[in-house]
């Protein structure tokens, strides 16, 4: 009884203070600025929701364009065959950059379209054209260009008869006789690993 | 009452029934709830200013979800809540809680000229509304923001409980709670006055 009787005036204060804490009233006005900024605002809104509509909208169209034009690019790779006909023979002497020569051809496999875009995609398809050599001009490279050159390299011989014609060259240098034989010479393969009884012979 | 929201109605249903925009229908809402979002934004930031700035911040925020409005059923407690976390929201931007500040020379001003009381007993007054904003301000956070609510007279528990998205009973436990740690303190500040 005595804590209820104490806390009685405490509750009161409280109660009072609390009810007061929050009864707080606006500045004359407070309704008109409210509607005002609100019409104002209102009036605005459209636009800005028009202004985002057509962005968006751009912004979509952006995009498609965007894949449409990757979707092409991938497309516009040359046509190998096409571009190796239209190569012109190379006359002798003519040094052209093989790229010089090779991007017209291209350009109209490609139909004229996103060529020049296609700079890595030529150097491809002369690379491919020289790796499997089917007809195709060879490539040069000189003083730091690449060219294309119609004469065909040599059939690459044999490690065995080069080095069977070898002796027989020195040999006539220095006047001997040569040695008619047409046994070719063996050849050891030196890359093969030593076995344990050559090591003490060196 | 024009522009009132009946039990079971939408807000926009009902301006529908009554032909109303929705310019006309914020212009409703303004007329009739402004003074609840102005005081519940008043109990969180403790300043004029920033109250109205508030109460004008969530009525624009109303005209922005202007399509929401026909899903809301109570406009009273949807408004109070729009208010409530914009409110929120401006006192999070602010470094110092405004408890913490001094009333400004304008307010103080303006309640000394209101003649009814002398002005000791006013100065009083507002030394211990600021002992209070400052006990307010020193609890934790789920004890003070239903405590905040509740000084605004408008609002009953169950209204309370709409807003903060939480059951009625930990409304009433925390308000409980909340006034206890208040008394306590309270009690004292008034007991080092006494001795003091």
């Amino acid at each position: 009884m005595d804590d209820e009787s104490k806390n009685a005036p405490l509750d009161a204060l409280l109660d009072s203070l609390l009810c007061s804490y929050s009864a707080a009233d606006p500045r004359p006005g407070y309704q008109t600025r409210l509607r005002a900024v609100v019409r104002e605002r209102g009036k605005r809104v459209a636009p800005a929701s028009i202004l985002m509509l057509a962005g968006s909208a751009a912004a979509i169209v952006l995009f498609a364009w965007v894949m449409i034009l990757r979707t092409d690019i991938e497309r516009v790779v040359p046509d190998r065959a096409a571009v190796t006909k239209s190569i012109p023979a190379r006359a002798t002497g003519d040094a052209r950059p093989a790229l010089t020569m090779i991007r017209p051809a291209v350009k109209a496999a490609a139909g004229g379209r996103f060529a020049e875009a296609h700079k890595r995609t030529n150097s491809r398809a002369i690379l491919e054209m020289a790796a499997t050599g089917d007809g195709v001009p060879i490539l040069v490279f000189e003083q730091e260009k690449l060219y294309l050159s119609s004469e065909q390299l040599p059939e690459p011989q044999p490690a065995v008869e080069h080095q069977a014609a070898a002796p027989a060259i020195s040999i006539q240098d220095l006047g001997v006789a040569p040695i008619e034989t047409n046994a070719p010479i063996e050849i050891r393969d030196i890359t093969s690993p030593k076995s344990g009884s050559e090591k003490g012979s060196l | 009452m024009a522009g009132q929201a009946v039990l079971g109605e939408t807000v926009l249903e009902h301006a529908q029934a009554t032909a109303q925009g929705p310019a006309e229908v914020i212009d409703g809402l303004i007329g009739q709830h402004s003074s609840l979002v102005f005081r519940i934004a008043y109990s969180i930031l403790r300043n004029h200013h920033d109250a109205e700035d508030a109460a004008q911040e969530c009525f624009l925020k109303v005209l922005k979800a202007q399509r929401r409005l026909g899903q809301v059923p109570c406009s009273k407690t949807w408004l109070a809540r729009v208010a409530w976390t914009t409110a929120l929201d401006r006192r999070a931007g602010r470094a110092i809680f405004p408890g913490t500040q001094l009333p400004k020379s304008e307010e103080i001003l303006s309640q000394l000229a209101d003649g009814r009381e002398t002005a000791e007993q006013q100065f009083a007054d507002r030394q211990m509304q600021l002992v209070l904003e400052r006990l307010i301000a020193g609890l934790r956070e789920e004890l003070r923001q239903p405590l905040e609510l509740s000084t605004v007279e408008e609002l009953s528990s169950a209204e309370i409980a709409e807003i903060m998205d939480i059951p009625e009973s930990s409304v009433r436990t925390r308000l409980l709670r909340a006034r206890r740690l208040l008394k306590e303190k309270l009690a004292a500040i008034l007991e080092v006055k006494k001795h003091g």
